[in-house]
C-alpha cells in the first residue's frame, strides 16, 4: 500500500483567556498531515497530541452545524469546510471571529448573533391563532414561493456574515446581515403575515438602512447564501409597502384535501397513513 | 418619523440632485451646450462676477437654487447623521445628534434662502 504523502504546516493559534488580564498571545504548532485534512482536523490533532488546553468549538465536522467559525489566514471560515492544502500556505494563522466577544482561545460568544436573529421573529406569524394553535392541515406554499426564499433557508447561524460585516464592526446595534436576511426569508414566505410585527426591528436607524452593500457577508457565507441581496430586496419590500405600492397579503390558506370524485393518475402511490 | 420615510426622501433628493447639479455644472462648464437653460450675457464667462450677478437676477436660476438648497441640505445632512449614528452606536445619542443636525439644517436653509432671495430682489448683492 502506498504511503500517504504528508506535508508540514505551522499552525499559529491566537490564545485568549478573558479571565487572565495578560491579553492575547500566539502559539505555534508544527504538524504533518495528509491531503484531505481540514483546519478543524488539524486543530483536533494539535489538541490530542500537543496541547490539550487549546479550546475551540465544533460539532458536526461537515459544514452543517456552523459551530466551528474562525478566522483562518484573515478570513472568516468554517474550520471543518476548509481544506488545509487549499490555503496555499504552510503558515496558517487562526484567531476568533471578530465582532464578537471571545469566550476562550478561538471560541467566540455568539449570543449577540442569536439575540439579533431572535429579534426579527424568525418564524411564521399568522393572524389566525385558532389555526396555528390547533392546526387542521398544512398551509399552502407554492413551489415558486419556496424557490424565491430557498437560498435563505440554508442559513446555519454560524455567524461568519456578521463577523465579516464592516457596518457591524462600527455599529454594535446594527441588526446584521444574518438577521435581516432571515427577516426577508420570513416576510416573503407566502404563509407569513408578520410584516408589520417585524417592521419595528427592520425599519430602524440601526436596521436595514444601515447596510452599505459592502457584500462581504455574501462572500464569506459557507452555504452560498447571499444576505446582502436579501437586505437589498428587504429594503425594496419595505419601501413598496410604505408607499402602498404593495399590499400586505393574506397568508396562504390551509391545504384542502383532494377534490371529491377526482380520479387519481396512474402510477402515483397512495399517501402513507397518518401517524399523528 | 420612520427610517424608511427618511431614506425614501434621501434617495428622492439624490435623484433631484443629479438633475439640478447636472444643470448647474452644465451651465457653469459647458455654456455653449446649456445656453438653452441659462443664456450668458454677450462675451462673458459663466464664472465672471457679471455673470454671477446676472444669474442672481434670473427667475429660473432663483427657482432652481431655492429647490436645490433644501434638497442638497437634506441629502447631505441625512448622510452626515447616518455616519455619526453608525459611529456612536447609541440610540440616545442618535436622537440628540439628530436634533442638532435638524436645527443646523434649518439655520443653514434660512441663511441660504435669505441670501438667494436678497440677491434676487436687489438684482444682485
Amino acid at each position: 500500500m502506498e504511503m500517504e504523502k504528508m506535508r508540514k504546516f505551522i499552525i499559529v493559534v491566537q490564545r485568549n483567556d478573558p479571565s487572565n488580564k495578560q491579553g492575547t498571545k500566539w502559539n505555534d504548532y508544527s504538524i504533518e498531515v495528509p491531503r484531505g485534512t481540514t483546519v478543524l482536523d488539524a486543530l483536533i490533532k494539535i489538541k490530542e497530541e500537543q496541547d490539550n488546553t487549546l479550546s475551540f468549538r465544533y460539532s458536526c465536522r461537515m459544514g452543517v452545524c456552523g459551530s466551528c467559525g474562525m478566522m483562518i489566514n484573515g478570513l472568516p471560515m468554517l474550520g471543518c469546510q476548509t481544506q488545509i492544502y487549499d490555503l496555499e500556505s504552510d503558515h496558517i494563522e487562526i484567531s476568533p471571529l471578530p465582532n464578537y466577544d471571545v469566550l476562550r482561545d478561538i471560541v467566540s460568544d455568539l449570543t449577540n448573533l442569536f439575540e439579533k436573529h431572535k429579534s426579527v421573529m424568525p418564524w411564521i406569524i399568522r393572524n389566525d391563532s385558532k389555526e396555528t394553535d390547533n392546526p387542521s392541515g398544512e398551509f399552502f406554499q407554492s413551489p415558486q414561493n419556496l424557490e424565491w426564499i430557498y437560498q435563505f433557508t440554508y442559513c446555519l447561524k454560524c455567524g461568519l456574515c456578521l463577523s465579516a460585516c464592516p457596518t457591524a464592526a462600527t455599529d454594535k446595534l446594527y441588526t446584521g446581515p444574518q438577521a435581516l436576511a432571515q427577516a426577508y426569508r420570513y416576510i416573503m414566505d407566502m404563509r407569513d403575515e408578520g410584516f408589520s410585527e417585524r417592521l419595528s426591528k427592520i425599519d430602524d436607524s440601526h436596521g436595514v438602512w444601515r447596510c452599505h452593500y459592502a457584500s462581504s457577508c455574501s462572500q464569506v457565507c459557507p452555504k452560498g447564501v447571499d444576505p446582502a441581496l436579501g437586505i437589498q430586496l428587504l429594503k425594496r419590500e419595505v419601501v413598496l409597502r410604505k408607499l402602498r405600492l404593495k399590499r400586505q397579503r393574506k397568508g396562504a390558506e390551509v391545504l384542502s384535501g383532494p377534490i371529491e370524485g377526482a380520479k387519481k393518475k396512474e402510477g402515483i402511490p397512495s399517501a402513507p397513513p397518518k401517524n399523528i | 418619523m420612520k427610517d424608511s420615510i427618511r431614506w425614501i426622501i434621501h434617495i428622492t433628493c439624490g435623484g433631484i440632485l443629479i438633475v439640478l447639479l447636472g444643470l448647474h455644472m452644465g451651465a457653469m462648464h459647458l455654456p455653449d451646450i446649456f445656453k438653452f437653460f441659462y443664456p450668458l450675457p454677450e462675451g462673458s464667462d459663466p464664472v465672471q462676477w457679471s455673470a454671477v450677478i446676472s444669474r442672481a437676477k434670473d427667475v429660473t436660476t432663483y427657482a432652481l437654487y431655492m429647490i436645490f438648497l433644501p434638497v442638497a441640505l437634506y441629502h447631505g445632512l441625512y448622510g452626515l447623521w447616518n455616519v455619526i449614528a453608525e459611529a456612536l452606536s447609541s440610540r440616545k445619542l442618535d436622537k440628540i445628534v439628530g436634533w442638532v443636525i435638524v436645527l443646523a439644517g434649518i439655520a443653514l436653509y434660512i441663511y441660504g434662502a435669505y441670501t438667494t432671495t436678497v440677491s434676487f430682489i436687489n438684482k444682485g448683492m
